[in-house]
């Protein structure tokens, strides 16, 4: 009477733990990818051969020089960060960038920037002078690698 | 003989290694979005110096090389046009054939309008050229990669074969005079 029969332990339902993690897994994928600028201008970086990684992603500032994407005006826009500024007020707003960093980060500032293959020079040099002006000294110049048939072969 | 067997169940399938599965997956992707980092060519901007007058200095003509960045894709190197492929190959020839090499200058000109694009290619020809000097260097040296040289190493190497590189646009004269490293 008072013998009861061996009872077990019930297991734990984990059927639907993978469910919940791919679901943090696409949240992952969805927020890494929103993380970006919105970016206003169109540009179309050239191709280069060897081309070294940004090695951080503290620290830098984006600066995209390209054509508008919306209006019809002729010419060429600059945006910092997710701003479209004059060329006149470039300075200003590095200047409010590095603001916002701390100082190792302002320290390391780097400036990575993304220009269209056509834009004339002069608007280049100019957005050169106003980082200097910044004293924003560390620039990439961004751009794709070439494909490794075209290129011609490197020197050892 | 006893035919009649207890009734079988389904056994359920064991998914307890899914969720290590998706984890790594998980941690996968995390790792993965996280490195594609931009690419490009870096560069150091010379910090402007206002107090300091442009100061013009002579220089040896076998010091200079002079790249000029006409129309589109129309790159010269001391007057005659060169394949921008053939760049890096001419850059490295230079730094290591210059009398000079403390005051060797790269000179880099353009004009208003050329284009962004033969100028990035121009910047990436030198800047691989430089890489490739010092790496051989640093091979000569220390038997290793520029790359993996610890910093004062670095530095020798730097000083032994320092980036000379000037940039001028036409017309405005001193307008990027002194861009050395």
């Amino acid at each position: 009477m008072f013998i009861r029969k061996r009872r077990s332990v019930p297991e734990l339902n984990t059927a639907s733990l993978p469910d919940l993690i791919f679901t943090v897994l696409f949240f992952f994928i969805i927020v890494t990818h929103m993380r970006q600028d919105e970016v206003k201008v169109r540009y179309r970086v050239p191709e280069g051969r060897q081309l070294t990684k940004m090695k951080k992603k503290a620290g830098v500032t984006h600066v995209y020089i390209g054509k508008p994407v919306d209006g019809r005006q002729e010419g060429y826009r600059i945006q910092v960060d997710s701003k479209v500024v004059a060329i006149d007020q470039l300075v200003d707003y590095l200047a409010e960038s590095r603001s916002g960093m701390s100082p190792d980060e302002a320290q390391e500032m780097t400036v990575a920037l993304s220009a269209d293959k056509d834009v004339d020079m002069k608007t280049v040099m100019e957005v050169k002078q106003a980082l200097r002006r910044a004293n924003a000294l560390k620039v990439t110049f961004i751009g794709t690698r070439i494909n490794k048939s075209t290129s011609a072969p490197t020197k050892k | 003989m006893n035919f009649r067997r207890g009734k079988r169940e389904v056994p359920g399938l064991n998914t307890t290694s899914t969720a290590d599965i998706s984890f790594i997956l998980l941690v996968f992707f995390l790792v993965i979005s996280s490195m594609d980092s931009t690419k490009g060519v870096f560069k150091q901007l010379p910090p402007e110096d206002k107090a300091k007058a442009e100061e013009v200095t002579e220089m040896d003509r076998r010091n200079v090389m002079d790249i000029s960045i006409w129309g589109e894709g129309d790159v010269r190197v001391d007057g005659k046009p060169v394949d921008v492929r053939r760049l890096q190959g001419m850059v490295e020839k230079f730094v290591a054939g210059c009398p000079d090499r403390a005051t060797h200058v790269v000179s880099i000109k353009m004009l208003p309008t050329s284009k962004y694009d033969d100028y990035f290619h121009v910047q990436d020809a030198v800047s691989s050229a430089y890489t490739s000097i010092r790496n051989s260097a640093a091979m000569g040296i220390y038997h290793k990669q520029y790359a993996e040289c610890e910093q004062y190493e670095r530095k020798k190497i730097d000083k032994l074969y320092p980036q000379r590189v000037m940039e001028n646009l036409n017309e405005e004269s001193g307008q990027d005079a002194a861009d050395k490293e």
